[in-house]
């Protein structure tokens, strides 16, 4: 496997590692991290999310990934926990 | 002719709304002091549900397979299991084969008797309450509420406000006759399983028609969110245990591709094969090709462009593929009629 796939995997992993430990720890879902299937909706169905775990879940991803999420890039990447992953490694890319 | 024309349907889903006379959704009626309990027994997850909420869930055969895809559903002291599965008369032979000691339950197979009216789209909502009646807009996503005369369950598997309307087969002509002339207005379109199945391509729901076809079970489906981990004892739950025990190598994984493929094309990365087309379809929206690929470890991840399918090129991406407009569509604030000022609206 060629590096650059093989880094890009890593990462992947690794931020779906520290989204489910956000999801266990800070929004207390009773799943384990092996559960956690990357495209696991996550509101109405799916994790069963609320508006009041949204406004948790972004500033513990802002605070766990140093990033800062704007209420549109929330919105839009509100939908799956690989939208998710999506917005955090685009957002570490731009603070480089 | 033009794109629109062509997928008429498929446009009213993401656009407006589209009707339509659903010939696959079943719907099971139990009753009785031990419904939910029955139902407890079968079910993967947890059945005990408020008035008027559903659950989405799945009902496993011994190996953990899926054979049926479904909305366990409470109105009162009733239950209603709702969904898409091959054959009601072997389904509640199957629950009957599972009840154990629980016997106070009757199951009534309401397709004998009701017709299934589903709407779809971003003002489902709107011409629903017009049609209606304004209570509508207080279902919440994964609720029912009785219909004089039927019932209304809010669900839907496009991605965009679903609305299915349960009513008696001999009120089904009439209900047809008041939702096409009522959503005249919001250029309601008359569809079909097709234009569904591409829309729940594209968000992800699971197909047992698809993807349901493979004898993957939920990890493999992605569809753990659908079981209980807290609950032990189901049909199913030993193969469940065992899997989560040895774990599991493959997984299906959404893609995209600018050319046609076929259902069971190899994926390839460099000259290895990785996976297999499970599903695909054209997506009007995106104008490139969707679909979902049986992918194995570690190559199952998303945002990899690294694949090849039919030497062109394969790119798996995270879920929803679009950005539905019924997620901006605030029935506070916006309306089909003002929908060109609704920017944020656009998909």
């Amino acid at each position: 496997m060629q590096t650059d796939l093989k880094e890009k995997i890593e990462l992947r992993e690794s931020v779906l590692h520290d989204v489910a430990e956000i999801l266990i720890s800070a929004l207390h879902l009773k799943i384990q991290a092996v559960d956690l299937d990357p495209d696991t909706p996550l509101f109405g169905t799916g994790l069963g999310l609320d508006s009041v775990d949204s406004v948790v879940f972004i500033v513990e991803l802002e605070s766990r990934f140093n990033i800062t999420i704007s209420e549109a890039e929330g919105r839009r990447a509100l939908r799956t926990v690989n939208s998710i992953i999506d917005l955090v490694i685009s957002k570490k890319q731009d603070n480089g | 002719m033009a794109e629109h024309e062509l997928n008429k349907g498929y446009w009213a889903i993401r656009n407006s709304v589209a009707f339509e006379d659903d010939a696959d959704l079943h719907c099971l009626l139990i009753q009785g002091r031990e419904a939910f309990k029955v139902l407890d027994q079968v079910c993967p997850c947890n059945v005990f549900l408020q008035n008027g909420q559903m659950k989405h869930t799945l009902l496993l055969d011994e190996t953990a397979v899926p054979f049926a895809d479904v909305y366990v559903c409470r109105n009162r002291e009733d239950a209603y299991l709702l969904g898409y599965w091959s054959s009601s008369v072997e389904l509640v032979d199957w629950i009957t084969r599972h009840q154990g000691a629980l016997t106070e339950y009757s199951i009534t197979d309401l397709n004998e008797s009701h017709g299934f009216l589903t709407l779809n789209g971003p003002y489902a909502w709107e011409l629903c309450a017009n049609a209606l009646g304004t209570a509508i807009l207080g279902m919440p996503y994964l609720s029912v509420m009785p219909l004089k005369p039927g019932m209304v369950f809010r669900a839907g598997i496009t991605g965009e406000y679903g609305y299915h309307l349960m009513v008696p087969a001999e009120h089904k002509d009439e209900w047809t006759g008041i939702l096409t002339s009522a959503g005249k207005s919001f250029d309601l379109e008359v569809t079909g399983s097709a234009d569904r199945a591409q829309c729940s391509l594209e968000n992800f729901f699971f197909d047992l028609n698809r993807e349901g076809q493979y004898g993957l079970t939920p990890p493999e489906l992605q569809l753990q969110w659908r079981l209980s981990r807290q609950k032990t004892a189901y049909p199913g739950s030993g193969a469940m245990q065992e899997l989560r025990e040895k774990g599991w190598d493959r997984r299906v994984t959404c893609f995209i591709t600018k050319n046609p493929v076929r259902v069971n094309d190899e994926v390839f990365y460099e000259n290895d094969p990785v996976g297999q087309v499970l599903s695909a379809g054209y997506s009007p929206l995106r104008k490139e090709y969707v679909g979902k690929a049986l992918i194995r470890k570690p190559f199952w991840h998303a945002g990899l462009n690294c694949f090849q399918v039919n030497c062109q090129v394969l790119e798996t991406i995270s879920t929803p593929v679009i950005d539905n407009r019924s997620i901006h569509v605030n029935f506070n604030l916006d309306s089909y009629f003002t929908r060109e000022e609704n920017e944020d609206g656009a998909v």
